[in-house]
C-alpha cells in the first residue's frame, strides 16, 4: 500500500510552546485515520503542517507524493479547518461555486451542494446559517475539487446528532483517504480505520479503534491491602497491570466491576478503595509511560 | 482565472452598508462645505477623500474581517493562486472606490455647477481611477497586518490622518514638519494632481511618481503578507 501522508520526525514550536515533538505517523491510501487527543495535543498543528499552512522546524512531511503546499495548489487536497470561516455578503451558492471553480470545475455545483446537504440552503446568506449549517458549507468547500485526500479538523463540533450521522455518511460515501482530528473517542471509534492518539505534542498510542478503546476504557483502582502479593493481584479477573508500594496498591483494570468484586471475594481486607475513571488523556499517558 | 475576481465583484456589490457609507460621507461633506468655495477644487478633494475611504476602510476593513472570520485560512487551502487573489482584491478595492467618486462628481455637476471640458473630465476620472490603486493596496496591507477588532480602528485612524495631512479635511495650514511630510503622502499628491488637471495644466511628474511608489510598495507588501498569512485567527 502506498502512503498518502508521510509525517516523519516532525517537531514544531510556537514561541516557547512545543506544539509537536518528534512526531511520526503515516496514512495509507484509502485509510480513514483519526487524530485523537485533548485540546493542545498537537492535532490542529499536525493538520496545519500537512496543509502547508505552517512549516515544520524539523522533520519531513510528504502529501500525495509531493510537498504539502504543492498538493494543495494542485487542488488534490480538501480541508475543513477548525478556525476556517465563511465570508460576509455571500450566499452558500456563491461560496460553493467559487470553490468548485477554483478547483477547475471538476464537479457540478449542484452535485457538491447535494452531497453536503445544502441544496435547500443554496440561496441562504452565509451570515444566516446555524453553526452546523456553516460546517456543512465548509465541508462542501473541502469536497468541491473531488480531493484525493481530505483533512477534517474537529468537523462535527457544532453539529447535532442527526447532522453528524449525515456528515459521516457523506464522508464515507466519498471513499476519500481521510485524516480527521477529534477529541471524541466515540467518533474515532465509529469512523476511523486507525486511531493515532496524541497528547502533549507526541503520539502516545496508535492502533485500531478497538485496541485504543480497550486502553482508554481502563480504570484505575487504588486501595490499601495487608502485604499485597502482586502475582495474585495480576491473576484477578479484569486486571491488566499491578503496582505495589508497601501496602498501597494500584491496579489498572479493563473491567473494574469484576476486578473490585474479585478483590473483595478472593483477597479481602480491602481498605480505602476508590476507582478513578476513564480519563482518556490520563489513561493513555499512563499506559504509554508504563510501556516505556 | 476570473472566478475569484467575479466572486469579489458580486460580494462588493452586495455590501450595501459600506457602499452607502462610502458615498454618503464624501457627497455630504461636499454639499455642506464644497459649494461655498471653489467648487471644482472641493470636488477634487472630496473625490480623493472617497477614493481613500473606499480603499482603506472599504477594502482594507473587508480583508481584516475576512481574516478575523477565518475565510482567508479557508482560501489558503484551495488552489487559488497568489496573483489571482491580488487581482481579485484590486478589482474589489476599485469597486469600493467608484461609487464615492461617482457620487461626488454627480453632486459637483448638479449642485456645485462645476463645468469642465470633456478632455479634462476624462483626464480627471482616469487619474482618480489609477490614483486610487495605492489606497486599495494600502488598505489590503493594513487589513493583513492589524489584528482583530483593532484592525478596524487602526484603519480609520490611518485614513483620517492621511485625509487631514493631505489637506482633504481641516484647515489646510500645517506646522513646518507636517508640511514637509505631506509631500510624500498619497492623499496630498492625488489631490494636487487633480487640482492641476482642473486648473488646465498636467500633474507634476514627482507627484505621480510618489503615487506610483506607494502603489508598488503597498502592492508588494500586500502580496508578501498574503503569502505569509496562515496563522492569524
Amino acid at each position: 500500500m502506498t502512503n498518502t501522508v508521510t509525517f516523519t520526525g516532525v517537531s514544531k514550536s510556537y514561541g516557547r510552546v512545543r506544539a509537536l515533538d518528534d512526531v511520526t505517523f503515516h496514512v495509507a491510501q484509502g485509510e480513514t485515520v483519526a487524530l485523537l487527543g485533548p485540546n493542545g495535543a498537537g492535532k490542529s498543528t499536525s493538520v496545519d503542517l500537512m496543509l502547508g499552512l505552517a512549516k515544520p522546524d524539523r522533520g519531513t512531511i510528504g502529501v500525495l507524493g509531493t510537498e504539502p503546499g504543492r498538493a494543495v495548489a494542485q487542488g488534490r487536497v480538501g480541508a475543513m479547518l477548525q478556525s476556517g470561516g465563511l465570508p460576509a455578503d455571500t450566499s452558500v451558492a456563491d461560496v460553493v461555486t467559487l470553490a468548485v471553480r477554483l478547483h477547475g470545475g471538476r464537479r457540478a455545483v449542484a452535485e457538491v451542494l447535494e452531497l453536503a446537504g445544502l441544496t435547500s440552503l443554496a440561496r441562504r446568506g452565509c451570515d444566516e446559517l446555524s453553526g452546523g449549517q456553516a460546517q456543512r458549507v465548509r465541508f462542501a468547500v473541502a469536497m468541491a475539487g473531488q480531493p484525493e485526500l481530505l483533512f477534517l479538523d474537529e468537523p462535527t463540533v457544532a453539529m447535532d446528532v442527526e447532522s453528524r450521522r449525515a456528515f459521516w455518511t457523506a464522508v464515507r460515501a466519498s471513499g476519500t483517504t481521510t485524516v480527521f482530528a477529534t477529541h471524541y473517542l466515540e467518533e474515532a471509534d465509529a469512523h476511523a480505520d486507525r486511531v493515532i492518539v496524541m497528547a502533549g505534542g507526541k503520539v502516545v498510542a496508535s492502533g485500531t479503534p478497538s485496541t485504543i478503546k480497550a486502553m482508554a476504557g481502563a480504570r484505575t483502582i487504588r486501595c490499601v491491602l495487608d502485604s499485597p502479593d502482586p502475582a495474585r493481584l495480576l491473576a484477578l479477573p479484569g486486571v491488566l497491570e499491578v503496582e505495589v508500594h508497601g501496602d498501597d496498591v494500584t491496579l489498572r483494570a479493563g473491567d473494574a466491576d469484576r476486578a473490585v468484586a474479585a478483590l473483595y471475594s478472593s483477597i479481602g481486607g480491602v481498605r480505602d478503595l476508590h476507582v478513578t475513571g476513564a480519563d482518556l488523556e490520563d489513561a493513555l499517558i499512563k499506559l504509554t509511560s508504563a510501556r516505556n | 482565472m476570473f472566478s475569484f475576481v467575479r466572486f469579489e465583484v458580486f460580494r462588493a456589490l452586495r455590501n450595501v452598508k459600506y457602499l452607502l457609507f462610502l458615498v454618503v460621507t464624501p457627497v455630504g461633506l461636499y454639499l455642506i462645505y464644497g459649494r461655498t468655495s471653489d467648487s471644482a477644487l472641493a470636488m477634487v478633494a472630496m473625490t480623493v477623500y472617497a477614493a481613500a475611504a473606499g480603499g482603506l476602510i472599504g477594502s482594507g476593513g473587508g480583508v481584516a474581517e475576512d481574516r478575523m472570520r477565518g475565510w482567508l485560512r479557508q482560501l489558503k487551502v484551495t488552489p487559488l493562486a497568489d496573483r489571482h487573489w491580488l487581482a481579485g482584491k484590486i478589482v474589489q478595492g476599485v469597486l469600493m472606490i467608484v461609487p464615492g467618486v461617482a457620487g461626488v462628481t454627480v453632486a459637483a455637476v448638479t449642485a456645485g455647477h462645476v463645468h469642465l471640458s470633456a478632455g479634462r473630465w476624462a483626464a480627471l476620472l482616469g487619474l482618480l481611477l489609477l490614483g486610487s490603486l495605492p489606497f486599495a493596496l494600502l488598505g489590503l496591507s493594513l487589513g493583513l497586518t492589524l489584528k482583530g477588532k483593532s484592525a478596524q480602528i487602526g484603519i480609520v485612524v490611518v485614513f483620517f490622518a492621511l485625509a487631514a495631512l493631505g489637506g482633504l479635511i481641516g484647515s489646510g495650514t500645517m506646522p513646518y514638519a507636517l508640511e514637509q511630510i505631506r509631500h510624500y503622502l498619497p492623499t496630498y499628491n492625488l489631490a494636487q494632481a487633480g487640482f492641476a488637471i482642473v486648473g488646465g495644466h498636467g500633474p507634476s511628474a514627482t507627484g505621480l511618481a510618489v503615487l506610483g511608489a506607494w502603489a508598488l510598495v503597498a502592492g508588494a507588501a500586500a502580496l508578501a503578507l498574503w503569502r505569509r498569512e496562515s496563522h492569524a485567527r
